[in-house]
């Protein structure tokens, strides 16, 4: 594990510094010195590796995909975004069924927040196949650099204390019942302040339409910190919210032409395999330690955004 | 080959396998009919176990979800098999992809002449724009799931979750409908 990890290192370092001009220069299609096979194959085995490191770092594959995918290959970012916004709406696709079975997610606390999240995504798609290159290229920085500060101060509290439910809240009869299966009892639970999420969810939801990097990073503290549901629920309720609000971001994509098949569909597939073997690596592996190398490895994917945002 | 015929074998079968054939035929049959009973069972012990955490517009959204992620996933892997084997040929050549994935989409549609909105249906025919079925069903998944849980809504006269529902099918079409323009 720890060597997959430090193979990712040590791949994002080589390859900006080696392929430094090919990626300046991208903006001016140019043919590349590879076969077409070998990008694809590269980029499936690079969404396995981030499959993997995605589940044991416990951070969405769109938020490692797109600045990592779009710093080492030769594809548009307008490509990698839409392939980042597939792979994150994949995911969560497939863990809704299981999530909302089980009480994990919530449909009814789902809901309101996806509409505005989804409106916001079209929104940010539609935007963000607008702007310039270089200004996306700042703004994915600058994203990417908060992410690794939320990811590196945030806290989470399993069960918050919520003594009353909103007004909102209460007329959306948002509330429910799950299982702990660690302590073996059911654990209920209510939201409080819900007008403030679902504003806080319409800046998400740009940011994830935006840059297809999916928006688990932000919903989970939102739900779980903001608005006092437990971090289980939080977690699988954000699930659902990106199955809903990337649906309506990838339509953007799709629609303006800003998928390739030979991108989006080795990604999703490498990132799904990976995700799995992930999985059952996750009780054999030192969880802080690869969360410590994804905050660098992202760290300097930010940076590396922000230096072809400036033309660097 | 005799001692292998039944009654009903032996009025029928006139090949010399005939009613071996159809006693591995019954056992298998009853085999599947069994296993097919336990998993009945077992989804219903598991629904009842669920019941107790989700209601049942949840519910009835997670099984409609479970089915379409499935055709979606096989729907996906099954038309990119067909477009990278080149079963059926490409709008683009492969060999010619390094050209364009470094295109901005707006100036990649341009030289593929595909244009926005729906102009990838037109194209369905050539194995990459095939791909994109799948694609579209799995975007298309949450309006039919909410479609699914709208009746729920009605019945028990939650007219607030009701707006709320028919609101998101309204966001989610209207992004489906390519009318959003854009293009750097």
């Amino acid at each position: 594990m720890r060597l997959s990890v430090s193979l990712v290192v040590l791949a994002f370092v080589a390859i900006v510094l080696a392929n430094e001009p090919a990626i300046a220069e991208s903006a001016v299609p140019t043919a590349s010195a590879l076969p077409w096979w070998a990008w694809v194959l590269a980029l499936f085995v690079m969404s396995f590796v981030l499959g993997i490191v995605a589940v044991v770092a416990g951070v969405g594959g769109g938020v490692l995909f797109v600045p990592i995918v779009s710093g080492l290959f030769p594809f548009h970012l307008d490509f990698v975004r839409g392939a980042g916004l597939l792979i994150a709406l994949a995911g969560a696709l497939a863990a809704g069924p299981t999530l909302l079975r089980a009480g994990m997610a919530n449909l009814q606390l789902a809901m309101p927040l996806a509409l505005t999240a989804s409106a916001a995504a079209i929104f940010g798609a539609t935007i963000g196949l607008i702007l310039p290159d270089y200004i996306i290229q700042l703004a994915l920085g600058t994203t990417i650099l908060g992410v690794v500060g939320l990811m590196a101060i945030a806290r989470k509290s399993d069960n918050p204390e919520v003594a009353k439910p909103d007004a909102l809240a209460a007329a959306l009869r948002i509330q429910g019942v799950y299982y702990d299966p660690f302590s073996g009892r059911d654990i209920g639970w209510k939201v409080h302040r819900t007008p403030l999420g679902l504003v806080l969810f319409i800046f998400i939801g740009i940011l994830g339409g935006m840059f297809g990097i999916g928006a688990g990073w932000a919903n989970v503290p939102t739900i779980n910190l903001v608005m006092g549901a437990p971090l289980k629920v939080a977690i699988g309720t954000s699930s659902v919210i990106l199955s809903i609000a990337n649906s309506g971001a990838a339509w953007v994509y799709l629609n303006h032409g800003a998928m390739l098949a030979v991108i989006a569909v080795p990604s999703m597939l490498g990132m799904m395999s990976g995700s799995t073997i992930g999985v059952g690596l996750l009780s054999r592996t030192n969880v802080a330690v690869i969360r410590k190398v994804v905050i660098v490895v992202l760290l300097l994917a930010g940076i590396r955004a922000l230096l072809k945002g400036f033309g660097v | 080959m005799q001692e292998y015929r039944d009654d009903e074998g032996a009025r029928s079968a006139t090949g010399a396998d005939g009613g071996g054939l159809r006693s591995a035929w019954q056992q298998v049959r009853t085999r599947l009919r069994a296993r097919a009973r336990l998993r009945r069972q077992q989804a219903m012990r598991a629904r009842s176990r669920h019941s107790k955490y989700a209601t049942p517009e949840q519910l009835a959204y997670a099984d409609l979800l479970d089915i379409g992620v499935r055709i979606g996933r096989y729907l996906l892997a099954g038309t990119f098999v067909l477009y990278v084997f080149g079963l059926i040929p490409p709008k683009i050549p492969l060999s010619e992809l390094p050209t364009y994935w470094s295109m901005a989409a707006d100036q990649y549609s341009n030289q593929a002449g595909v244009g926005t909105g729906w102009g990838w249906f037109a194209l369905i025919g050539y194995g990459d724009y095939l791909n994109f079925l799948g694609i579209a069903f799995l975007s298309s998944l949450t309006i039919a799931c909410y479609l699914r849980v709208l009746p729920f809504t009605l019945q028990r006269k939650d007219f607030m979750l009701g707006t709320i529902l028919l609101l998101e099918v309204s966001v989610l079409s209207f992004a489906a409908s390519g009318l959003l323009g854009g293009g750097h």
